[in-house]
């Protein structure tokens, strides 16, 4: 019995984990808290829209930036979809290519929106565990 | 159109000068930081205490900034100016 209850904790911790990744914000509605979820999610989004807004699509360099990267794709699985793209252009005439101040805006702008997203999966991680504890002893 | 005008958004970079008014790109990347740091810590999400938290914390970030800027230009300022002339 414990065992089983342990089992649907740490499943749906991994599920709160997974949700928050996937679509920022997520996380906290499964744990029945949409208003910090809204504001979760317009608030990551919206950064990371005025970072490729400003810097273009380019800025999620998978090959050349890939520290960045890493961070940028803290946003969602999707942004592997378009660091793909970039990557799969980029030896080619390389439409996305940016420079400047706008790259290191764009690039600030989307790592940033991801690492906060890290930090609400951890929260929302941390509040499904402490809410839903597993049973002592096993 | 209109839809075509928002992918070239994404797929064309802005024109942003090296100016000293390029360095205000700070304040909507700091008040994303103080939402979503903010939305992370209180424990129930309010309009006006949540606003205050989050704008206190806001412009302890820009403050903060504001004085480590002043401190890193009043360095080179010593290095670049100063000091030569105290070495001789």
């Amino acid at each position: 019995m414990a065992q089983h209850h342990n089992e649907k904790v740490v499943l749906f911790t991994v599920i709160v984990g997974l949700a928050a990744w996937c679509v920022p914000g997520a996380g906290y509605y499964l744990l029945k808290e949409p208003k910090r979820g809204a504001l979760v999610c317009v608030t990551v989004v919206l950064t990371f829209l005025i970072g490729l807004s400003v810097g273009s699509i380019g800025v999620i360099d998978k090959i050349g930036a890939k520290p960045w990267y890493v961070a940028q794709v803290m946003n969602s699985p999707a942004v592997m979809l378009i660091g793909n793209h970039v990557a799969q252009t980029r030896d080619r005439t390389s439409p996305y290519k940016v420079f400047g101040r706008q790259a290191e805006i764009g690039q600030i702008y989307t790592s940033i929106s991801g690492l906060l997203n890290l930090l609400c999966v951890v929260n929302a991680v941390y509040i499904a565990h402490t809410r839903h504890p597993p049973h002592p002893g096993d | 159109m209109e839809t075509a005008f928002l992918l070239a958004t994404f797929l064309y970079p802005e024109k942003i000068g090296t100016t000293p008014l390029a360095m205000l790109w700070v304040l909507p990347l700091v008040a994303s930081i103080a939402i979503v740091y903010k939305a992370t810590k209180v424990d129930t999400i309010e309009l006006r205490p949540f606003a205050k938290e989050t704008f206190v914390l806001f412009g302890s970030i820009v403050v903060f900034l504001g004085v480590a800027a002043i401190v890193l230009c009043l360095i080179a300022w010593f290095v670049n100016d100063r000091l030569p002339a105290m070495l001789g």
